[in-house]
């Protein structure tokens, strides 16, 4: 009999809290719209980190599904994004070896928002910690640089670092010489591609520079 | 030695049957349940992320256990009064206190297991595996987590159940603290203040040195040898933390 009077009144409370939580929706107009999305509690510096006791990677994947549930909903909502590059940002600073925020910050970064330069910076932060492991990081700065700032002579720079990567696929090789070519730097993307020549092995790969040395004559 | 054993047999079944331990077993399982959610949620590197949180379920869930069933493992037994029944029997009191480590010891190992249990079920169904390395983050989160029982025994030895877990907490926060002493700016200030520093953070346990959950995580190499010095420093200092408790215990008036 206790327990079933215990019972009734946990859920008559939960029913009580309910009922007000829906009652005071109703009141202020909120119910059932867009919830208030509060950032104040994400942090501004990674300085936060000695306080983190250790769960410094945990906090930066709490926050980074926060970055992606933000991303979804505004990708399916008014395609305001302001607070993107803060939230990637601080994910970086907090997990620097978190690798899919850099690929978010050198792919999604730029098409979402017009805050180039800070995408770049966010990726350097990747080529730092990752150095030739992971050869994709100096293509998407070279394509920033390209597509969105219109640099080509900053853009072949770091397009001849992701091809200079022993992973490096044929095209990245012919376009960082295109883009050399393209900033007037014809002799250097000669040299280039002639040291890139020597280097490579895969038969298809020597191929293709061949090719392009010969269309840069 | 075998009275060692019958009392951590005893702390055994007992701390089995406390409420607290079920409790935060529930919490550790539904983290771990939950953290294939938040996988999914981050949508890149869901086995990463999983792991990450799972890993931090079971140091959190070891934390809980260690300083509240800890703490008032003994410091309730004073306070009830229910210890004489033990000290009246041909028992030495620094036997109590190394069976009680004991049984609590074994206690938070079933923990680690049963919890483990459920992270390597969660990472199995999202695709993930288990290696070395993680294996070796559990082991090291549960010598960190020898240490603060140990810690949580002898505050209890001390004072009362409410100031020993405070004690323990804050044991446990300069022990996290205590890797950010930066001896190189101390020498800066003389040689008097950076050996007072150096003494300091070589008395104060240095609890950073059992983490890592992010190394394993983000495959960051881990300097040969690392592991192995953790757990022989973890059980040194558990050691001599149990060995001071029984001395102050072996003096107290009850």
């Amino acid at each position: 009999m206790r327990g079933i009077m215990r019972a009734v009144s946990v859920i008559t409370i939960l029913a009580a809290l309910f009922a007000a939580q829906f009652s005071f929706g109703r009141m202020t107009g909120s119910f059932g719209k867009e919830k208030l999305e509060m950032f104040s509690d994400i942090p501004v510096s990674e300085k936060i980190a000695p306080l983190l006791l250790g769960y410094k990677t945990t906090y930066a994947n709490y926050l980074w599904i926060r970055t992606m549930l933000y991303f979804g909903s505004h990708y399916h909502g008014n395609k305001d994004f302001h607070e993107l590059v803060a939230m990637t940002d601080i994910v970086t600073k907090l997990n620097p070896r978190f690798y899919p925020a850099y690929e978010f910050a050198g792919l999604m970064l730029p098409e979402c928002t017009d805050r180039y330069n800070e995408a770049k910076t966010i990726v350097k932060r990747g080529i730092t910690v990752f150095g030739s492991e992971k050869i994709m990081l100096p293509f998407y700065i070279a394509m920033i640089d390209l597509n969105r700032l219109h640099d080509t002579a900053e853009a072949a720079s770091y397009m001849m670092t992701a091809a200079k990567n022993p992973m490096a696929k044929p095209y990245m090789i012919k376009l960082a010489a295109t883009l050399l070519s393209k900033s007037n730097k014809v002799n250097l993307a000669k040299e280039f591609l002639y040291d890139s020549y020597e280097s490579a092995e895969n038969p298809a790969v020597k191929r293709a520079i061949l090719d392009k040395i010969k269309s840069l004559n | 030695m075998r009275e060692i054993f019958l009392v951590a047999a005893n702390t055994f079944r007992e701390t089995i049957r406390n409420k607290v331990l079920y409790n935060i077993l529930i919490f550790a399982a539904i983290v771990i349940v939950l953290s294939i959610s938040f996988g999914e949620w981050s949508v890149f590197a869901r086995v990463q992320v999983m792991q990450d949180f799972g890993l931090a379920a079971m140091s959190i869930s070891g934390l809980l256990l260690a300083v509240f069933v800890g703490v008032g493992m003994l410091g309730a037994e004073v306070s009830s009064r229910t210890i004489y029944q033990m000290a009246v029997k041909p028992i030495s009191r620094a036997s109590i206190i190394v069976g009680k480590f004991l049984g609590l010891s074994l206690t938070l190992m079933l923990n680690f297991l049963l919890t483990a249990l459920f992270f390597t079920v969660s990472l199995l169904v999202i695709g993930g595996s288990v290696n070395a390395g993680l294996c070796a983050a559990v082991l090291l989160i549960w010598v960190q987590m020898l240490v603060i029982v140990a810690a949580a025994l002898f505050f209890s030895t001390i004072t009362n159940t409410t100031v020993a877990a405070m004690l323990t907490i804050g044991f446990y926060l300069i022990g996290m603290f205590n890797d950010l002493l930066d001896l190189d700016k101390a020498q800066q200030l003389g040689p008097l203040f950076a050996g007072l520093i150096k003494a300091v953070s070589m008395i104060l346990p240095n609890l950073a040195c059992f983490d890592i959950r992010s190394q394993v995580v983000y495959e960051i190499a881990i300097q040969n040898g690392f592991i192995a010095y953790s757990i022989l420093y973890g059980i040194f200092y558990a050691a001599m933390l149990v060995c001071a408790s029984a001395i102050i215990f072996s003096r107290k008036d009850l």
